[in-house]
């Protein structure tokens, strides 16, 4: 067994309000190991991206990390200086985001950002970093590299943009990725490539991703394991397979049963009724529990915690666990 | 080749621009007073010598051949001659302007050198104590008149410390001294170039308390603009990249965010320009500069009607001028702008 | 059915103004900048007004001149000296308010009359009549507005209303400008659609939808540009173009204490703080009203 690249152990974030602290994450622990894909699946809100960013140590000034531990390549994340982080940055983590458009400097070249990520990580020259970043544009699938070094970030677009940030993500071959939400503002055909390429990279580099999405379908694209996040905890973790087969929370079934299957055509898609607590930390019992369709009287004043339930299959429900062979024939009668 | 496009648009621009000034500089120089060409030749003037300049000016022509004599004359610099000193406005106009320029471009640079990156400071220490302590001195600075505070500044450093001259540009004696040389008509200049280190020291202290009366305004409003700016773009999506990329904090806030920011102070540092030309007028006046705007006032007081005009036309000449820099520069720094 | 939504819109667009309005008040009440500058500027108001009242030597404060008493440092006769004519610099100060106040108001008042409806046009409109408006603005915008106001002050003659006048002139395309950027935002929007489309008239819109829209923007410039107009009529008595001796203006009053401002610093000093601490008001109100309504939206 490798060590994992990245674990998180029992985090807890709070975010100042005027009126009083918000628990943004109450104890989320997970462990994302060398050269997988991992997704972290979550309703907006549920502290997913928080998680992201709280690997970087870029988190709102108004956040806090109240408890808990990060370590990434053995390197203890809390107790970096922030010039130590400064230099963690880019080169042993990288992170993609949302929204492309939004995430280049709208004045400097692709060119002139890429240059400077390369020679303030690598120390390069300026000569090498051109060549370095004309391959890595090549290699993210751009054609005419030249042209597109030139290129603001308004004469490209959406999808190139993305494809810009991969390169720039890659170009310092960091041990993770985080990319937070990297399809969600891109028409459906590029959000496939962009999603192919990730995995052909990561093929290639063996890099780790962190993959955080609201998006299942994505998830079950691309992910080798999952966790499902809702209200700043993990409610339900396991290998991809085993969670679209046999998923035991019922906030997991729920998202489940919300997708849209290509073979079940004219068929109804099924919504998750109410909304998410709004300080969902502060809740007694489980915090899904008022939109649950199986709640019991425990679930009201019980945290339930995250247990094994089967081979790496943690779930925090009360529910008996069931075979997860006849769950999957059930599963199967249903959808016949 | 956008950008060349752009470029030429802008100056067609300024040109029509120019052309519309003219036109309003006419209608108050020809149209809007009653008794124009009595205002040409002074108050007191004789019938006659109203009459020969109204046949001089063409003032029984109809207005647009009127204007055609004026934009004619306009085009070659001539601008009449002025009622007090019966010399041509141009000449008394650039004799003056070196010394009008140069307390401009002394206060200007202080104003950007100070405003830009007290502004930078405020936005990037927002709430904190040398945030709140910029934001009260740049709303003293936009709220205290340049008469006052140029009184005021007499009163410590020439009388209360006695460490700055009162006024004038050089010290009177200096031109039995070591007088000064005139090459460019930039004391500061011509005085280092010549070596005249005992001139350049001296014109250099005079002109100390003036520019910074003179700096005051703008550089409070260009510390605002580029902290308001600032704020904005330090929000933005980007600089939280640049800094998940771990790029060094410094080039962050003064590159990669100030080259985003710039824009809007460029257009203010444009504003305090047209601010600063007339705010020369009362530096000059109360600091007894011998520029362009102790002859202003003295126009405006004697009712040198050409004088005025031409003064008119100049600041608005360099107004436009100054603008269109800006717009270039904006253009060159924003590659946005150039393909609106 | 169509004009059902209207007045739906109408009420909704209303609704949310006085919410609106309310939501400043409370702002403000609570924003103690904004109340020191609120009392600074009624104070000073309240001066202008009841200075015949006010003043310890009211025709002295009017101008009359007092052979006995000149140059004398401040005292308990004269809390702020005597001037160069003998005259009480306090009583001075006190009328030297009624300009101060009296000039922006007419400036500012008339600048957002002409401006505004031009701008609501222009904006509201489109087309070759934006064009044609915005182009004149420009022109105005085009020279520095104090050295035009000066060279209209010139051709005018000199003198207080005058002053005010070329002060309008050059001031009015700010407001153009601010509103056709607020008309403009407003063409495309529901209600406003929705009023064309069963025929209301232009003027009713513009009076009803974007003029009421625009207020927010305004006020906030009109506060701002109390000061700076307060700043510039003060620069232009100081030049002597402005008010005339022998009526107190505070810039005229630092005008010519300029002379004796190194033995008898009183003279010019007071009027020059009267004219700082009102400007500055005026930018502090201006500075939270900002904060509350952000313009610049509309820019």
């Amino acid at each position: 067994m490798s060590e994992p690249v990245l674990r998180i152990e029992d985090l807890h974030i709070e975010f100042e309000t005027p009126n009083r602290p918000l628990k943004a994450i109450s104890g989320i622990s997970l462990e994302v190991m060398p050269g997988e894909i991992f997704g972290v699946v979550g309703e907006t809100g549920c502290g997913k991206s928080v998680t992201g960013l709280s690997v970087l140590q870029l988190l709102p000034e108004t956040a806090t990390i109240t408890e808990g531990r990060i370590t990434l390549d053995d390197i203890d994340i809390l107790s970096q200086s922030e010039e130590e982080m400064r230099k963690i940055r880019g080169t042993q983590v990288a992170m993609i985001f949302q929204d492309p458009t939004m995430s280049l400097n709208p004045v400097f070249s692709i060119g002139e950002q890429l240059d400077r990520v390369m020679r303030t990580k690598l120390g390069t020259s300026k000569n090498d970093s051109r060549k370095h970043s004309e391959a890595l544009l090549a290699e993210v699938g751009l054609a005419d590299v030249k042209r597109i070094r030139k290129s603001y970030p308004h004469q490209l677009s959406g999808g190139m943009k993305q494809r810009v940030m991969v390169a720039m993500a890659l170009s310092c071959r960091p041990s993770l990725l985080i990319a937070d939400e990297p399809t969600t503002a891109l028409d459906v055909t590029i959000q496939a490539q962009i999603l192919r390429l990730l995995k052909d990279l990561q093929n290639q580099y063996e890099i780790a991703i962190m993959f955080i999405t609201h998006n299942l379908g994505v998830v079950a694209q691309i992910s080798d394991r999952v966790a499902v996040l809702y209200a700043g905890r993990v409610v339900e973790s396991a290998d991809t397979k085993t969670l679209f087969t046999a998923p035991h929370h019922p906030y997991t079934k729920g998202l489940l049963e919300a997708l849209p299957r290509p073979g079940s055509k004219g068929g109804q898609l099924t919504a998750i009724p109410g909304n998410v607590p709004p300080n969902p930390g502060e809740v007694v019992g489980c915090a899904f529990a008022s939109r649950c369709a199986f709640v019991m009287d425990q679930c009201w004043h019980e945290q339930p915690p995250l247990i094994e339930i089967g081979s790496k299959h943690q779930s925090a429900c009360f529910l008996p666990i069931t075979d997860e062979k006849s769950e999957m024939t059930i599963d199967e009668n249903k959808n016949a | 080749m956008r950008r060349l496009e752009f470029v030429v648009r802008r100056i067609i621009g300024a040109i029509f621009v120019l052309i519309g000034v003219s036109i309003i500089t006419f209608s108050l120089a020809r149209v809007v007073p009653s008794n124009a060409a009595a205002l040409y030749i002074g108050p007191r003037a004789r019938p006659e010598e109203i009459e020969r300049v109204k046949e001089e000016l063409g003032l029984n022509e109809p207005l647009p051949v009127q204007y055609g004599v004026y934009m004619r004359d306009l085009l070659q610099g001539d601008m009449g001659n002025s009622v007090s000193t019966k010399r041509p406005v141009t000449q008394e106009l650039t004799d003056r302007l070196p010394a009008t320029l140069e307390l401009l471009f002394v206060g200007m640079t202080i104003a950007i050198v100070f405003g830009v990156p007290l502004g930078i400071l405020s936005a990037y220490r927002q709430g904190r104590g040398s945030d709140i302590l910029i934001r009260i001195v740049s709303i003293i600075g936009v709220s205290v008149p340049a008469f006052a505070l140029g009184l005021l500044l007499q009163i410590v450093f020439f009388r209360s410390l006695e460490l700055l001259p009162l006024s004038g540009r050089i010290a009177n004696d200096m031109r039995f001294i070591s007088p000064v040389e005139v090459i460019t008509g930039f004391y500061l200049i011509d005085t280092v170039v010549t070596q005249n280190w005992i001139a350049a020291k001296d014109s250099l202290l005079h002109i100390i308390l003036p520019a910074v009366t003179l700096a005051a305004y703008p550089m409070a409003l260009i510390a605002r603009m580029t902290r308001s700016s600032m704020l904005e773009v330090l929000s933005q999506d980007y600089i939280r990249t640049a800094r998940a990329y771990g790029l060094k904090e410094r080039f962050i806030v003064y590159i990669y965010a100030l080259k985003n920011a710039i824009g809007p102070t460029l257009t203010v540092i444009g504003l305090t320009f047209a601010f600063a030309i007339t705010g020369t007028f009362f530096v000059e006046i109360i600091f007894n500069w011998p520029g362009l705007g102790l002859f202003t006032v003295r126009s405006l007081l004697n009712l040198d009607y050409p004088a005025i005009m031409g003064i008119t036309l100049f600041g608005a000449f360099m107004y436009v001028i100054i603008n269109l820099i800006v717009d270039l520069l904006q253009a060159w720094v924003d590659p946005r702008i150039s393909l609106q | 059915m169509s004009s059902l939504s209207t007045v739906d819109s109408d009420k909704t667009v209303a609704a949310f103004e006085s919410r609106r309005g309310t939501h400043v008040w409370h702002v403000l009440s609570r924003d103690p900048l904004a109340i020191i500058s609120i009392t600074i500027i009624l104070i000073f108001l309240l001066v202008a007004i009841f200075a015949p009242v006010l003043a310890p030597y009211p025709e002295q404060g009017a101008g009359k001149p007092s052979p006995d008493t000149l140059f004398l440092p401040p005292s308990r006769e004269h809390l702020f000296g005597t001037d160069d004519l003998g005259r009480d610099v306090l009583s001075r100060v006190m009328y030297g308010a009624r300009p101060a106040f009296l000039i922006p108001l007419m400036v500012v008042v008339s600048a957002v009359a002409i401006g505004a409806s031009l701008g609501a046009i222009a904006g509201y409109k489109g087309g070759w009549i934006d064009e044609v408006i915005m182009r004149v603005t420009d022109l105005f915008l085009a020279f520095p507005s104090l050295l035009l106001a000066m060279a209209i002050t010139a051709a005018l003659g000199r003198g207080l209303q005058n002053a005010a006048i070329a002060l309008i002139i050059s001031w009015w395309p700010w407001y153009t400008r601010l509103v056709r950027g607020v008309a403009v935002s407003l063409r495309e929007r529901p209600f406003v659609e929705a009023a064309q489309s069963i025929g209301v008239r232009d003027s009713i819109i513009i009076l009803r939808h974007i003029l009421p829209n625009s207020i927010s923007p305004i006020l906030v410039q009109v506060t701002v540009d109390m000061g700076t107009v307060i700043l510039v009529a003060g620069g232009l008595a100081f030049i002597g173009l402005g008010t005339q001796p022998p009526n107190a203006d505070w810039g005229l009053m630092i005008s010519s204490g300029r002379t004796s401002v190194l033995n008898q610093g009183w003279i010019a000093l007071f009027p020059a703080l009267a004219i700082f601490v009102l400007i500055l008001a005026f930018n502090l109100l201006g500075d939270v009203l900002r904060d509350i309504f952000d313009p610049r939206q509309y820019q």
